[in-house]
């Protein structure tokens, strides 16, 4: 069996010695990397004129000492770069799930989101093409529902469902 | 090129495969597949206590869950762990699902999936009545890749992964204990002061 895995440990050995490993094109750019300075410095060997990287690094604001974990992690852990607990989410009284105070409810809200795009696709299905909004107001009539005397010029799209308890008639 | 494949098969190391196969006398043992071995986290989720005495007080139900290379920083995941360390299940939540980080939404899917586990397997009679007594992460398998930069310079950027653990206990959560108060580290040090002895003497 030890042979067996031998061979295969071999096999893999031919299959990868053309693959490299994730970081092997370093090897392939390290040399452009090299190559112009080894080029610059022959050319500029008479006097160092050209103020390169090196010069301006003398007096770059550099760290003296590396920080100690101790020290990392008192910077880390400090309370003011913890999260802080919210205080300000309730529950919310129309579908029991959990929103903020000052938002409205998550559910909810996709819920309206979703009938109005199937109104709006309704509206679309009625006037045809873009720019054909009418010039009178427009009333969702859903199933069982008869025009009132108080819609009698407005646009009337019908909707094939029940009337949801959230969207008030008038 | 020969050196570097000759690196990579000894990460490899297929000769190491073999011993998962391999018979142990203990039957609670599982089996690994190869390449995958169930962390500890997963293992302690396996021991199983003798009967309780029946003066014995209740030992409570706990869960251990965990999810491992997620593709988040372990440093920014620990924030999020810190925050819902010692909190009850309904109220780490409540807490992830408002908070924008990434993590926010992989730690609440864990928290939900503990709960269910918890409530089939573990014999939790009330999902609510968990709290959560540790909360780690823990560095997953990096990846080096190149960053290449301006003037054929380049950089080693490491793609970073971590793991979420988590263990859920049954009953409330422990009441915080109350803060050292200066009055308090003052008896300690006059305690201290006091159970001084003069060492070398009768």
């Amino acid at each position: 069996l030890r042979a067996v895995l031998q061979r295969c440990c071999r096999r893999l050995q031919q299959g990868l010695g053309g693959h490299s490993p994730p970081w092997g094109p370093a090897l392939a750019v390290q040399a452009p990397a090299f190559l112009p300075h080894a080029a610059s410095a022959g050319s500029d060997s008479d006097a160092e004129a050209v103020p390169g990287l090196w010069d301006s690094i003398v007096w770059m604001a550099v760290p003296k000492k590396r920080r100690t974990i101790e020290v990392n992690r008192c910077r880390r852990r400090h309370p003011s770069k913890l999260i802080k607990e919210k205080r300000n989410i309730d529950v919310c009284p129309e579908c029991g799930n959990l929103k903020q105070k000052h938002v409205l409810c998550g559910y909810c809200y996709a819920k309206v989101k979703a009938e109005t795009r199937l109104i709006r696709m309704e509206i679309g299905k009625k006037e045809g093409g873009p720019f054909n909004a009418p010039t009178v107001e427009t009333v969702v009539l859903y199933d069982g529902e008869k025009p009132t005397e108080k819609d009698e010029g407005k646009r009337i799209i019908e909707r094939a469902r029940k009337r949801p308890s959230w969207f008030v008639q008038n | 090129g020969a050196a570097l494949a000759r690196g990579l098969l000894g990460w490899a190391r297929p000769e190491r495969w073999l011993p998962s196969c391999s018979l142990f006398p203990l039957s609670c043992i599982h089996t690994s597949t190869t390449l995958q071995k169930t962390g500890k986290w997963e293992r302690k989720n396996w021991i199983v206590y003798p009967p309780q005495l029946p003066g014995e007080p209740r030992r409570p139900a706990e869960v251990y869950h965990c999810r491992r290379d997620i593709k988040y920083s372990k440093d920014k995941m620990w924030y999020l762990a810190k925050l819902i360390k010692g909190m009850s299940i309904d109220q780490a939540l409540a807490q992830l699902e408002f908070n924008d980080k990434k993590g926010a939404k992989v730690i609440k899917e864990v928290l939900l999936e503990a709960q269910d586990l918890a409530v089939r397997k573990h014999n939790v009679e009330f999902k609510s009545n968990l709290h959560i007594a540790e909360s780690l992460t823990g560095r997953g398998r990096y990846m080096k890749r190149i960053r290449y930069h301006a003037k054929g310079r380049f950089g080693i950027m490491k793609i970073v992964r971590c793991h979420y653990f988590v263990k859920l206990v049954e009953g409330p959560p422990p009441p915080p204990e109350p803060r050292r108060t200066g009055f308090d580290q003052a008896k300690e040090y006059v305690q201290q002061l006091r159970s001084r002895t003069i060492v070398h003497t009768l």
